[in-house]
């Protein structure tokens, strides 16, 4: 750092073009939201800027907090999933042999490689009436029908019923796991790797079973990567809208979906600024609840 | 039988490279055992197999009577202090030394119990609520030993235990976990690189090369009676000189020097053929007129001076491009007698010498 001091004009004119960046598309936007969401709406449909906190107290009507406890709590559906799918994943990648673990990690980041709206859709191809998913189901019937008929038995499972599992939670659920399941991981993977082999090997040599070391030593000494992943991914599941808009019921709609409705459909962009802060307020909630959180647990900073 | 681990013909390989071969120990219940060697000779790997963390690829390794072949980690009577150390950082020095004992199945009420007894027994009282990254190394070493002493097990195992220690402090630990082991009456197999360490602390020593064990004894066995060049080279410092027995009777041999004439020395057992003579430097004599003993004479002359403080070495060149390492104890009189380029007449007494067949 005391070289970088020396050479100020150096720092600054490398420090410019980030800082350029961050005011121009991400703070002067934000202002603007800002402003956005303390204005009204003209009869023309012009913006006024008025001061006023009613956006605000809009959001506060019990068709929106519907909206915005169905967000969070399919968003925490989804962390959950990611954390228990995630976990042994990134614990086996992290334990492969020394060769696998490079290619393992490239698969479970190869999703990126496909659109995001593209990975949405596919869910539908998967999950529609006479989607991969029945196709299989009804398959497996006839065959087990035909089984039962060879034993004399005809028609023993009655007639094959499609199973709906599109356009409901459910769907939506599914699809956010997938789209955010490397999120999890990767911190995660990060972590584990990282780990001392030699505690895990204290942790046996002490007598403790390999539950026993998961709980008190792998699962305490991979917190950081556990809190990145699960705020990672609960704040981008939060966020989405895709996957309600693509593959969610009529009653599927989450906060991101509220938002984006306002900047489109309704162009009440003075609504759709709140609604946008009052989500930002709750992420840095989240955020600074998690942080307090990790105060607490002890001196203990991991790294 | 009084044995608490018995180690039979174990080998290792990782690849094509045997780590340990045909290792064959035993350690009594209450002994001191070192492992001794140069770095790589597979110190780690044979410890490792104890605490069950390799598995032997031959061989058998018997803990308090029981064959440990398939026994995992966790289920063998034996604990190990690493080399790391490997304290949970997220754990206090009370919980880390009290995890073996609930993980055993102790209530926490006794296991506290026993935990503060055990940091008592490493004098680290009124340190229970620290957590390891407030501890300075010494103090982290002994949490280790209290971890793992605390289990009570047949044997302790440590793997270079003093390496992450600066001099001084590994002096004083060097004795507090002699006195340390005698109080609790454990034996202890002690994994090292550095001689001096395992010479001042252990009862028996095992020296190995290249995943063999070379010579086991004590340390003034190995000292005075290497059973080959390699232990003599290792432990400590010696001259070697190459020939073929001449004559021998009555534990002396003379070895015929090809440039030297004859050079005599003591013998563990008749020697025939092809030896090697190795003489410590502390025991050649130097002298300015040639000594009339029955020993070896030999003249050179002076080419450096060491000087080391309680002793200096004096390096000796023969003349037929040989040369020889004495040591004279810096004890106000021989000290000051020689200097670089005088001329020295060399000798030393049949018994000071031994004769290596390997
Ligand atoms: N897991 C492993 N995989 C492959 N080779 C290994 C492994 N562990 C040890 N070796 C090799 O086995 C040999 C013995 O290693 P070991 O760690 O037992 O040596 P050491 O005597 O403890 O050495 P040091 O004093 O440096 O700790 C070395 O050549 C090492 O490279
Ligand atoms: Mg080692």
């Amino acid at each position: 750092m005391e070289t970088w001091r020396k050479r100020r004009t150096l720092f600054l004119a490398l420090l410019a073009p980030g800082t350029l960046w961050l005011v121009v598309f991400f703070t002067l936007p934000l202002v603007l939201i800002a402003l956005y969401s303390v204005s009204e709406q003209g009869d023309a449909g012009e913006t006024i800027l008025t001061l006023t906190f009613e956006n605000y107290g809009r959001a506060f009507d019990w068709v929106t907090l519907g909206i915005l406890w169905k967000s969070f709590w399919i968003a925490s559906a989804v962390t959950a999933a990611c954390l228990v799918m995630g976990f042994p994943l990134a614990l086996g990648i992290a334990f492969a042999p020394r060769p696998w673990k490079t290619p393992l990690l490239a698969l479970v980041a190869l999703p990126f490689w496909t659109n995001l709206l593209i990975r949405t859709y596919a869910w539908i191809a998967v999950l529609r009436t006479k989607g991969h998913l029945n196709n299989a189901l009804e398959w497996t019937h006839a065959k087990g029908q035909a089984a039962f008929a060879a034993l004399g038995w005809p028609d023993a499972l009655g007639p094959f019923v499609p199973l709906e599992l599109l356009y409901n939670d459910w769907a939506v659920i599914i699809a956010l796991v997938h789209i955010h399941l490397p999120f999890m991981v990767l911190p995660l993977y990060a972590v584990l790797e990282k780990l001392d082999r030699a505690h895990l090997e204290a942790s046996l040599d002490l007598g403790a079973g390999h539950g026993r070391t998961f709980r008190s030593v792998i699962v305490p000494l991979s917190m950081p990567g556990l809190a990145t992943g699960t705020v990672l991914v609960f704040i981008l599941a939060l966020g989405n809208f895709v996957a309600a808009d693509l593959l969610g019921g009529s009653d599927s709609m989450m906060i991101g979906n509220l938002i984006a409705q306002q900047f489109g459909a309704s162009s009440d962009w003075p609504y759709g600024s709140a609604l946008s802060l009052l989500l930002l307020y709750a992420t840095f909630l989240f955020l600074w609840l998690r942080a307090l959180g990790h105060r607490r647990r002890g001196e203990w900073a991991p790294a | 039988m009084s044995d608490v681990i018995a180690v039979e013909g174990v080998s290792k390989r990782f690849g094509a490279d045997a780590a340990v071969e045909q290792a064959s120990f035993e350690v009594t219940q209450g002994e001191f055992f070192a492992l001794l060697g140069p770095s790589g000779c597979g110190k780690t790997t044979l410890l490792r197999m104890l605490a069950g963390f390799e598995t032997p690829d031959a061989g058998r390794i018997i803990i308090g009577g029981k064959d440990m072949t398939g026994v995992p980690p966790n289920r063998r009577p034996v604990n190990m202090v690493f080399q790391s150390y490997a304290l949970f950082p997220h754990m206090t020095v009370a919980e880390n030394v009290a995890y073996g004992l609930r993980a055993g199945g102790m209530n926490a009420k006794d296991a506290t119990r026993h935990a503060t007894e055990a940091l008592a027994l490493v004098r680290l009282e009124g340190m229970e609520k620290r957590r390891p990254d407030m501890l300075s190394g010494g103090q982290k070493q002994r949490v280790a030993l209290a971890r793992a002493l605390v289990k009570r097990p047949k044997v302790l195992l440590l793997d270079e235990p003093l390496s992450a220690l600066d001099a001084k402090l590994r002096e004083t630990m060097r004795l507090e976990l002699v006195r340390l082991q005698e109080s609790v009456g454990i034996s202890f197999v002690f994994v090292t690189h550095d001689q001096d360490e395992a010479l001042s602390m252990a009862g028996r020593i095992a020296v190995m090369e290249k995943g063999r064990i070379r010579q086991i004894a004590n340390p003034r066995g190995l000292y005075e009676t290497p059973n080959c060049r390699f232990v003599a080279d290792f432990i400590g410092k010696a001259n070697f000189f190459g020939g073929t027995v001449t004559h021998q009777g009555s534990g002396i041999a003379v070895v015929n020097c090809p440039d030297l004439g004859l050079l005599t020395g003591r013998m563990e057992r008749s020697v025939s053929g092809a030896v090697t003579l190795m003489v410590r430097p502390e025991r050649i004599r130097l002298s300015a007129a040639p000594l009339t003993d029955d020993g070896t004479n030999l003249q050179g002359r002076v080419t450096h001076i060491a000087y080391y403080g309680d002793e200096s070495r004096i390096v000796i060149d023969l003349g037929t491009g040989r040369t020889v390492t004495a040591s004279i104890a810096n004890d106000g009189e021989s000290g000051a007698r020689w200097r670089v380029d005088s001329e020295v007449f060399l000798s030393w007494r049949p018994d000071d010498a031994l004769i290596l067949t390997e």
